[in-house]
């Protein structure tokens, strides 16, 4: 099938695709958006998150089909330069080890306060308790989604 | 070895890379110099007119921040702006050795050595400007890539490269006094945080050659497994699917796509020879190391006379221990992108042990040194994993029967599946005690596989001991993982000195402390003296006790372990909360003594991270075997810890004068007893096999 994607804010025609194949591979395989990461495949740790018309969805099983019509914002589309607030927070609270899961989570917490601005320690773990981190940075990822709380506010 | 200027073209081809202006090579890693006299540079410093200051390292990055940290070290001595430079990855190279992200080397084996040629390349700018300005070069000094004259005099480090180049390279340039740092001991984000955020930096498996095909390979089960026989049939005809490639006893299914080589390889109907694995399961594994400790046949270590001192004792008892196979798991699963072409061949790939490999490759792919082209890409965690080189061989094995770039990647299934494991160990102690608690005897009966040693550090505290061993080769081919050779003992040993000082009636904390001779403690417990005199535990122990308030709440059971590893000490205590929790471990405290600190930012993140790592070892992970396969296949059946388990943690890093020492890997091992004790003292349940679920 042919479909028309609309990946940060520009329209990408995909020709000849199986419309069950998960919308990681359109990105990184056919458009070499290679910001959104691979790593379980099944849904479970939250490496490769998109942004879905504002949701946070898991890419490796999201169909292409399902992405059809729908605005999709990867890593490489949340600012142009690299500078909105959540990844600003990132830096100064300098989360990233390896950083190879840090897309995902980034876009997980645009998502997280754009629903809830505000949010509590327990809330903050409860909207990422599905993002794995195999480094460890989940301290820093707590503080940083506090820190971009502020700058979002401001 | 001298540091020495390096020509453009002797740069290019140490290197394979271009850089102009002022370039000094010089060796890290206390590699030496192979050869008679003649420098091979492994690193350089390069200053030019239209950039600025350049740093070559050649140590893979896998998130120890290796990058930034050297950075720090070079930026200080040089006087440089630390937020102007460019950090380069070198190699492979061949002839160019510690290329090596293991042992937690990045820092400790290269500090002096960056530290000198930083200064050397100081005074050479000092002494450029001087001979313009007709001063002497003491009268100059260097600030932020500046150097200042007396009076209002000042060039920039690119002005002053020409005048440099017609310097001497000084013998022994000054190094700075510790208190002049401005950036070493400091809180330094990680260079390479914005292209991070964004999605920009090229991990091993995002290079993407024009034509780029996908690659997921079958193997046998089961370990040492051959291929009898195979039909590809329904995978060659399924969409996108490329070719389907015999690689010894595997097969590759290649696509356009990764998906569809993931999907076609399902397709594929193989006839296995599973070979002397095919019966093979962790729990024959157990029974074998249960028998192997019983009785070990392999004399280890002696000294004194264990039986007697042992029969003396006033208090016996004896404990076994054991630690299950562990996969490292990195997030990023390995993977490694080939193409032969026009009689060459173009490697990418993330690799921790380049300098070995650098070696092995003309074999691997059969074309001379020259004819190799290699892109060492940043690592999406390592751990150990990507120590061995499997998915290199595998991608070149592909890739030299096709005609275009071929990526292969493991899936994570995959990567459990074949990974080179943390190998099992079990360890049965029997040790006898003065009345007063007082270690007079061990025994230490090990069972180790083939591939990895055991280290034993208990044996410390006692005068008598007798240890033995035997050899129960496990069915997984086994390799360094964090910390290895003692991130078993870790466990066993710690969890040992608990139920040494539970059986005599002791404090744990009161206990470690006593062990390595803290005064009060000593005399609490009636010991005229310490078996061990180690005042950097006893300020950490002491430290830990204090900023965990151990024991003061009722609510929480404590856990307290010690570990020593690469040069760094540490000391941590656990809590576990007596009531229902998300978090089976709620607040870890952490002191550490690893030397002069380069990057207080990063050595925080190291010591936090190893701590959620050794807690999800700790809990949850294991490698079963049951019929010869690996069971194992994803995050629901080989958990990471997530962020709602994460604990609070606590760290106290140790000021120090001392020679910087390795902190990647310290911190993982001792979170494993600490864990369990803290269950035990919360719950009464002490897990002697790992993990506790």
């Amino acid at each position: 099938m042919d479909f028309e994607l609309n990946i940060n804010g520009k329209s990408h025609k995909i020709k000849d695709v199986d419309p069950t194949m998960p919308l990681l591979w359109i990105l990184r395989d056919i458009l070499g958006l290679t910001g959104t990461k691979y790593s379980c495949g099944d849904g479970s740790c939250g490496t490769c998150v998109i942004l879905m018309n504002g949701m946070p969805m898991r890419s490796c099983v999201l169909p292409v089909a399902a992405a059809m019509s729908a605005e999709i914002i990867t890593i490489e589309g949340l600012s142009e330069d690299g500078d909105h607030p959540v990844q600003e927070a990132w830096i100064e609270e300098d989360v990233a080890q390896c950083g190879f899961c840090q897309g995902g989570v980034i876009l997980e917490t645009v998502a997280l306060l754009k629903k809830n601005p505000d949010p509590s320690d327990q809330q903050i773990d409860q909207a990422l308790a599905g993002n794995l981190c195999r480094c460890g940075t989940y301290p820093r990822i707590r503080k940083a989604v506090k820190n971009a709380a502020r700058r979002l506010a401001q | 070895m001298k540091p020495t200027i390096v020509s453009r073209r002797d740069f290019l081809k140490s290197t394979g890379l271009t850089a102009s202006g002022l370039i000094l090579g010089f060796r890290i890693g206390n590699a030496g110099s192979q050869g008679s006299g003649v420098l091979n540079p492994n690193a350089f410093i390069a200053i030019n007119a239209e950039s600025g200051v350049h740093v070559y390292i050649p140590i893979p990055e896998i998130g120890q921040n290796t990058r930034t940290a050297l950075s720090m070290i070079i930026c200080d001595e040089l006087e440089a702006d630390l937020d102007t430079i460019t950090i380069h990855q070198t190699g492979p190279r061949t002839d160019m050795p510690f290329q090596n992200a293991g042992g937690s080397n990045g820092v400790r084996r290269t500090y002096d050595d960056l530290r000198n040629s930083a200064a050397t390349v100081r005074e050479m700018l000092k002494a450029g400007a001087a001979s313009q300005w007709k001063v002497k070069p003491d009268k100059c000094r260097a600030e932020k890539s500046f150097i200042y004259g007396p009076g209002t005099r000042k060039m920039s480090f690119e002005d002053a490269v020409p005048l440099a180049l017609k310097q001497s390279v000084p013998g022994n340039p000054p190094l700075k006094a510790s208190q002049d740092f401005h950036y070493i001991g400091t809180d330094v984000r990680i260079k390479d945080a914005r292209d991070i955020g964004r999605g920009k930096t090229a991990f091993s498996s995002d290079a993407m050659p024009e034509g780029v095909r996908f690659a997921v390979v079958i193997r046998c089960p089961v370990w040492q497994g051959k291929l009898k026989s195979y039909d590809a049939s329904a995978a060659k005809s399924f969409k996108d699917a490329v070719d389907v490639v015999k690689i010894g006893d595997k097969i590759a299914v290649v696509a356009t796509n990764t998906w569809s080589a993931m999907k076609a390889s399902e397709l594929v109907a193989v006839d296995w020879e599973e070979g002397e694995h095919a019966e093979a399961s962790t729990d024959k594994l157990t029974v074998q190391q249960k028998d192997a400790v019983s009785n070990p046949d392999r004399n280890g270590f002696k000294q004194g006379d264990f039986e007697s001192a042992y029969t003396g004792a006033a208090i016996q008892l004896e404990e076994e221990f054991s630690a299950p196979i562990l996969a490292h798991s990195p997030m990023e699963t390995p993977n490694c992108t080939v193409w032969f072409h026009d009689g060459k061949v173009e490697i990418w790939t993330g690799c921790q042990s380049l300098t070995r490999l650098v070696g092995q490759l003309p074999e691997y792919t059969g074309l001379p040194w020259e004819k190799i082209t290699f892109h060492q890409l940043r690592i999406g965690g390592g751990f150990g994993r990507k120590l061995a080189h499997d998915y290199i061989i595998e991608a070149v094995d592909i890739a030299k029967q096709v005609d275009y770039p071929v990526k292969l990647i493991f899936t994570k299934a995959n990567d459990l599946r074949h990974s080179v494991y943390r190998a099992s160990d079990r360890l049965r102690y029997r040790v006898g005690l003065k009345e007063n608690g007082y270690p007079v005897a061990l025994q230490e009966f090990g069972s180790r596989s083939t591939r990895q040693r055991v280290i034993s550090k208990i044996g410390l505290f006692f005068e008598n001991i007798e240890k033995r061993f035997a050899i129960v080769a496990p069915p997984v081919i086994t390799g360094p993982m964090r910390a290895p050779n003692d991130n078993v003992t870790s466990f066993t040993e710690q969890s040992m000195i608990d139920c040494m000082a539970e059986k005599a009636g002791i404090d744990p904390m009161t206990y470690r402390l006593a062990l390595h001779g803290d005064k009060d403690s000593l005399k609490e417990l009636g010991w005229g003296r310490a078996p061990v005199d180690d005042k950097e535990f006893v300020e950490l122990l002491r430290i830990v006790r204090k900023r965990s308030g151990w024991k003061s709440d009722p609510n929480y059971g404590y856990g307290v372990s010690f570990f020593e590893k690469y040069g760094s000490h540490i000391a941590i205590v656990a809590l576990a909360p007596k009531a229902a929790s998300t978090r089976v471990i709620e607040k870890v405290y952490a002191a550490v003594n690893c030397g002069r600190i380069i990057n207080t930012l990063s050595a925080r993140a190291q010591v936090e991270g190893a701590i959620i790592d050794g807690l999800a070892a700790a809990l949850y992970q294991k490698i079963d075997i049951r019929n010869g396969q690996v069971v194992q296949s994803n995050y629901h059946d080989y958990k990471m810890l997530a962020i709602t388990q994460t604990p609070e943690i606590d760290i106290h890093l140790v000021e120090s004068e001392d020679q910087p020492q390795g902190l990647g890997e310290t911190g993982y091992p001792p979170m494993m007893p600490a864990t369990v004790s803290a269950i035990y003292d919360a719950t009464g349940r002490r897990t002697r096999d790992l993990p506790v679920y």
